[in-house]
């Protein structure tokens, strides 16, 4: 398969960008800096990077991907410089202790590392638990509370350093892949549509939305102002091809297409089946996973919008989400690429797919 | 001499426990420029040895242990992923979504993976069997690469700077300690000694012990210096349980060690105005100094820590000065012992 230079070279970039939930200006910027001259970008007013490329061919889409990744907050600095945090969502307190980590807030970004108390000192349950977050901290090497005066503050963020490298057959690993990719995605898609004339295009607008990790409030509030006609949310599934155990269970594979939710915990997507129909067919059926979503997408809120918003979700399969190593293949990113390019493109009643 | 590079190299030459035959030429090579002499021995240890000159001189050997933590590969499942246990005692808690190599006929870069925890919400560390090692290579790939049930894993080697003076990566344990003693040799470079001075970097320090008394029986030594690394003070932790971080080496206060010896290391860093401190292991060092007190007819053994915060994880963390300080206090006491004409010895 031949891929899309033009992703994977920003791919690593926006895997690597600091970008946890409620500071993601740095990731925002570097896409609205790759759209300079291929469409319209502006932010909204909480934050949303909204991008728009006016086309002829009937159908209104917006296109939206999350751009936060899992992060921390600094809730306190104790006198020795150590930086105490909280999780800003759902990460897993037991991938933290010994993972490379940036913290900063608007202006500078120090690095440092996830640590906690020294595993001979644990007692009793601290040996089978994953530690409290509470009981967790940063360590930027500095040695005294005065040192970090006017660099870091309560308040401001934390999140993994990461890593970006490949790995046979096509997989690649790094940092918040699971909706940086979703990004790439659809930067690509904009700038392979804005060589289109007007009427050899749908109407396009993408949302890199900000807050994904706690609810969508991003993409929910852009929806509700652009009022499109169909919505394609892009996501991801976790694999759950992990366990002997759960081998009945029908679950995410990597490298056999992007997942096709039927429905998840909050939203039925086929009930606009003409749509559904349309996304499963769009570059070829075979290449589409579909699958009940094993996981709620607070995007799923969408669907409440206005009068309803037809939408469908496009779901890449990865290993690791909200890890330093997420772990996705390029085909499946490849896939989903073409499936939007499909939808953003042909007519709904031109026949093509 | 550029300790801190020396440091680098020696980390990156995997010697996993068990497996540390695996890394010995390379580890030779590494250190022999060093040393007047250098040889295998006892099960899977490194000697290195700085001559006197001296016929029948007595000898003092400084021990750090060569071997690492790791997994170790205990089945490849049909879709490529490997099932691992563990190869000494690793921390549990660095365990998801990590960086490792298997160690296969060429190494390869693994990711450690697990069911996610966004669905599980699991509140325990993953047990061995409950994450798994992702290759992206199938399973006939990684046969044909040479993974086998038993084929050794690590986590990932590098270095990297933290604030001023600190750096962390794995294997500080206890490659430091044997760059201490790298350090005390090349301090005694030219000073006129009554001893030979021998460092082992000895094996299977972090499983089965089996390296220090072989090696040691194949020394025969006067004096034993164990030198591993200690815990150092974070947020969290107590000070009766770990040493200061910046503050010099500890030298262990036990019923394990010599009294002798350890009041005179004590005493001399005090004199030579060495940061020293001291840590209180009552019962037991927890090092290679425990076994020492059933090593060949008897020989005094005493325990110098290096400060090291999270030990046994991928960002163990040192400075510095206190690596440097480690390796002068056993300078200092080389040659208060055994130094020319006015060692103690005489």
């Amino acid at each position: 398969m031949k891929f899309h230079e033009d992703l994977f070279e920003l791919l690593p970039k926006l895997s690597l960008a600091f970008g946890p939930t409620g500071c993601e200006k740095r990731v925002l910027d570097l896409i609205k800096t790759g759209l300079d001259g291929v469409c319209d970008c502006t932010f909204d007013a909480v934050g949303n990077l909204i991008c728009r490329l006016p086309g002829e061919k009937g159908t209104s889409y917006a296109f939206i991907s999350g751009v936060d990744e899992v992060g921390f907050m600094i809730t306190k600095i104790d006198d020795k410089g150590y930086l105490r945090v909280e999780s800003t969502s759902s990460g897993d307190p037991a991938c933290f202790l010994g993972k490379k980590m940036v913290a900063g807030g608007d202006a500078q970004l120090f690095e440092g590392v996830g640590a906690a108390k020294v595993l001979h000192t644990l007692k009793g349950n601290e040996r089978t638990d994953a530690p409290e977050f509470e009981r967790l901290f940063i360590d930027l090497g500095f040695e005294k509370k005065e040192e970090l005066e006017n660099k870091i503050e309560v308040g401001d963020f934390a999140a993994f350093k990461g890593d970006y490298f490949e790995m046979p057959h096509d997989h690649i690993v790094g940092k918040a892949l699971e909706c940086r990719a979703n990004c790439a995605i659809l930067v690509t898609l904009l700038k392979l549509a804005s060589k289109l004339k007007k009427e050899e295009r749908n109407d396009l607008t993408v949302i890199f939305a900000v807050k994904e990790k706690i609810g969508f409030s991003g993409a929910v509030t852009a929806l509700h102002r652009l009022a499109p006609d169909r919505a394609v949310l892009l996501g991801f599934e976790p694999s759950c091809d992990l366990d002997e155990k759960d081998a009945d269970r029908k679950g995410a594979l990597l490298g056999k297409g992007p997942v096709l939710p039927l429905k998840d915990g909050r939203a039925l997507y086929y009930d606009d089946p003409v749509f559904f129909e349309r996304a499963k067919n769009a570059c070829g059926s075979q290449f589409t996973q579909i699958l009940d979503g094993s996981q709620t997408l607070s995007s799923s809120r969408a669907h409440l919008v206005l009068a309803g918003v037809p939408m469908i979700s496009l779901r890449l399969p990865c290993h690791n989400p909200e890890t330093p190593y997420v772990i996705v293949n390029k085909t499946d990113i490849e896939r989903t690429l073409s499936k939007v390019w499909s939808l953003a493109v042909f007519a709904d009643d031109d026949g093509r797919r | 001499m550029d300790y801190m590079k020396i440091l680098d190299e020696l980390r990156s030459v995997p010697t996993l426990s068990g497996f540390e035959d695996r890394g010995a030429e390379d580890v030779l090579k590494l250190l022999s420029p060093y040393f007047d002499e250098s040889r295998r021995a006892g099960v899977n240890c490194l000697l290195f040895t700085k001559k006197c000159g001296k016929e029948n001189a007595p000898k003092i050997l400084i021990d750090a242990h060569l071997d690492e933590l790791g997994l170790i590969v205990t089945d490849l499942k049909d879709d490529g992923l490997l099932t691992v246990s563990s190869l000494g005692g690793m921390d549990k808690r660095t365990l998801t979504a990590s960086v490792f190599t298997v160690h296969a006929a060429k190494d390869l870069r693994a990711v450690s993976v697990k069911k996610p925890y966004l669905i599980t919400k699991d509140k325990k560390l993953p047990k061995y069997g409950e994450f798994w090692l992702f290759t992206g290579l199938s399973k006939t790939e990684l046969t044909d690469a040479g993974v086998r049930v038993g084929t050794p894993v690590s986590c990932q080697r590098s270095t990297e700077k933290l604030g001023e003076g600190q750096y962390y990566g794995a294997y500080m344990d206890d490659k430091s300690c044997a760059v201490a003693g790298l350090i005390a040799v090349d301090l005694l470079r030219d000073k006129p000694l009554e001893c030979d001075v021998v460092l082992m970097l000895s094996s299977q320090e972090e499983s089965f012990g089996a390296g220090f008394p072989t090696g040691a029986a194949a020394v025969c030594p006067d004096e034993i210096l164990v030198v591993d690394v200690d815990l150092g003070s974070t947020p969290e932790t107590d000070d009766k349980d770990t040493v200061k971080m910046g503050e010099g080496p500890s030298v262990t206060v036990s019923v394990q060690t010599d009294r002798r010896l350890t009041k005179d290391l004590l005493r001399i860093a005090r004199e030579k105005e060495i940061p020293a401190q001291t840590a209180l292991c009552v019962k037991s060092t927890g090092t290679n100094a425990s076994s020492s007190p059933f090593l060949l007819g008897g020989v005094p053994t005493a325990c110098i820590g290096l400060p090291l915060k999270y030990m046994h994880t991928t960002v163990e963390t040192l400075y510095e000065k206190d690596l440097i300080n480690t390796g002068k206090l056993i300078a200092a006491y080389i040659e208060y012992r055994f130094g020319g004409k006015g060692g103690a010895q005489q």
